[in-house]
C-alpha cells in the first residue's frame, strides 16, 4: 500500500472502474471519516460529505493533475464538501470542537515537557485559537473557508489568528 | 515519510481521545502515509462505512438530475417527489416548447383577426392543460408507466400530484401568453374558468373512460360548443359570457366531485 497504488487506482477509476473506487474507498474513506469528524460533530453530515466526496472522484478523477498525495487531493475535495453543507444548511448549535476532551493544564504541560516546546504550546492554545489554527495551517484552508467551516466571520478567523500567533511565538520565546 | 505513529497514538486518535497537538501529528502524518491509514481503518465502525458506501453506489446508478427536477427541488420539492413530476411526459421541455408555440400562434392569430382570432386563443388556452393532464398519466403516454405500477405510491396521489404541477405550469404559459392579447380587457381572463372546467371534466370522465378518451372527447365537446354560441348569436365570444363562465364553474364543481367519488378507480390496472 503505497502512493503509487493509490495513483494506479485512480486511473482505473478515472477508466470508469468501480472496484478501484471500492479500493480506493477502503483505504480512504476510514480516515477522512475520523478527520472530519473532528471537525464536525454531526455523524449524518460527515457521511454525506465522505459520499460526496467520493462521488466526486468518481466523476473528476479524470481531473486530476498527477501532482501531490491522492490523499491530500481527496481530503481536499472532502473539507469543502463539509463546508459547502454547513453553508447550505448553517448547523444549529456549536459543531466545532467535536472532541472537545480538553487536557488540563497539567496534561499539557507534560506534552511540553514530552515532545517538545511547539507541541505544548499548541495545547496551551483556547479552543477558539486553535480550531483557527487547525483550519488555516493543518487544513490549508482560505479565511473565509475557515471562516464558514468554524461558523464565524472571515474577519475573526483572521484576528483570532493573529491572537495564536502571537501567543506561540510569546510562548517559545 | 519512513517514520509511522505509535499504534497506541492512532487508537486514541480513533477514539477522539487524543491531545490537540498530536491529532495535528497525525492528521499531517495520514494523507501521505498508506500503512498508518491502513491502520487506522480497522479502527473505524464498519457498518458506518458499508452504509456510505452502498448510498454512494446508489447515487453513482442513478441518473443525474434532469433541469426540471433541479429547479424543482431547489424549489423545496423532495427529491423523490420532483423526480416522479420530472418523468410527467407533459412536463418535459419538448412539451413545454410546444405549448409556447401554440399559444404564440393563437396571439398572433388573435391580433390578426380581431374577435375571431381571439375566440380562437380562448378555445386553445383551456385545452392546454387539459391535454397535458391527459397526456400525464396512463400506459399510452407516460415513459414511467411501468415504473408507477411498481411504484409504491397510490395512483391517485402521483395523478393529483401530476395534474397540479401541469396545470400550473400550463396556466402560467397562457396568462403570459393572455397578456399579449390585443386590447386589455375581460377576454385576458376568460379562459380560466373554462381551463378549469375542461380539466376536472376530463378528470372525472377519465375515472370511467380512461385518460386518452375522455381528454378527446371533452376536447371536441368544448370546440362544438364554442362554435355553437358563436354560429347562435353571432358573437364568437358569446361562449365566454357571464353564462358561460357559470356553466364553466358548475363543470369543474360536478369533475372535482366525480374525481373525488371515484378516486379509488384511478389505481393500477383499471383501464387495462
Amino acid at each position: 500500500m503505497n502512493a503509487t497504488d493509490d495513483r494506479e487506482l485512480l486511473a482505473a477509476v478515472a477508466a470508469g472502474d468501480r472496484r478501484a473506487l471500492r479500493d480506493l474507498y477502503d483505504r480512504h474513506a476510514p480516515w477522512l471519516t475520523l478527520r472530519l469528524q473532528r471537525r464536525c460533530a454531526d455523524p449524518d453530515r460527515v457521511d454525506d460529505a465522505v459520499q460526496d466526496t467520493f462521488l466526486a472522484v468518481w466523476r473528476t478523477a479524470r481531473r486530476w493533475d498527477g501532482s501531490g498525495e491522492v490523499g491530500a487531493w481527496i481530503w481536499g475535495i472532502a473539507i469543502r464538501r463539509l463546508i459547502d453543507s454547513l453553508r447550505r444548511h448553517p448547523a444549529r448549535g456549536p459543531l466545532q470542537g467535536a472532541v472537545t476532551t480538553e487536557p488540563s493544564t497539567e496534561e499539557a504541560v507534560l506534552a511540553g515537557v514530552e515532545y517538545g516546546d511547539l507541541a505544548g504550546a499548541l495545547n496551551r492554545l483556547s479552543p477558539e485559537l486553535r480550531a483557527v489554527v487547525q483550519a488555516t495551517i493543518l487544513d490549508d484552508l482560505t479565511t473565509k473557508e475557515a471562516g464558514r467551516l468554524l461558523g464565524i466571520p472571515a474577519g475573526t478567523v483572521k484576528t483570532r489568528m493573529m491572537r495564536a500567533k502571537a501567543q506561540l511565538r510569546e510562548e517559545l520565546a | 515519510m519512513s517514520m509511522h505513529l505509535e499504534h497506541d497514538w492512532l487508537v486514541r486518535y480513533a477514539r477522539g481521545e487524543l491531545d490537540q497537538a498530536r491529532s495535528f501529528s497525525v492528521e499531517a502524518h495520514l494523507p501521505a502515509c498508506g500503512d498508518c491509514r491502513a491502520a487506522v481503518a480497522s479502527l473505524v465502525d464498519t457498518p458506518r462505512l458499508t452504509r456510505t458506501w452502498d448510498a454512494i453506489e446508489d447515487a453513482i446508478d442513478t441518473p443525474p438530475q434532469t433541469l426540471v427536477e433541479r429547479v424543482l427541488v431547489r424549489a423545496g420539492v423532495g427529491e423523490s417527489t420532483a423526480r416522479l413530476l420530472a418523468v410527467t411526459p407533459a412536463l418535459r421541455l419538448s412539451w413545454l416548447v410546444a405549448i409556447t408555440a401554440v399559444m404564440a400562434i393563437a396571439v398572433i392569430s388573435a391580433h390578426a383577426r380581431g374577435p375571431q382570432g381571439v375566440m380562437a386563443f380562448l378555445i386553445v388556452a383551456p385545452l392546454l392543460p387539459l391535454a397535458g393532464v391527459a397526456a400525464a398519466y396512463g400506459p399510452l403516454v407516460d415513459p414511467a408507466y411501468e415504473l408507477s405500477l411498481a411504484a409504491p405510491l397510490g395512483s391517485f396521489r402521483l395523478l393529483v400530484l401530476r395534474a397540479v404541477a401541469v396545470v400550473a405550469s400550463t396556466t402560467l404559459l397562457a396568462a403570459v401568453a393572455a397578456l399579449a392579447l390585443p386590447g386589455l380587457d375581460w377576454t385576458v381572463a376568460a379562459w380560466l374558468l373554462p381551463s378549469l372546467g375542461l380539466t376536472l371534466a376530463a378528470l372525472g370522465l377519465a375515472t370511467s373512460l380512461g385518460p386518452v378518451t375522455s381528454g378527446a372527447l371533452v376536447s371536441f365537446t368544448w370546440i362544438l360548443i364554442v362554435l355553437g354560441a358563436w354560429q347562435a348569436s353571432g358573437d364568437p365570444l358569446n361562449a365566454f359570457g357571464d353564462a358561460g363562465q357559470l356553466a364553466c364553474l358548475g363543470v369543474a364543481l360536478a369533475g372535482l366531485a366525480a374525481v373525488l367519488v371515484r378516486r379509488d378507480s384511478f389505481d393500477i390496472g383499471s383501464h387495462e
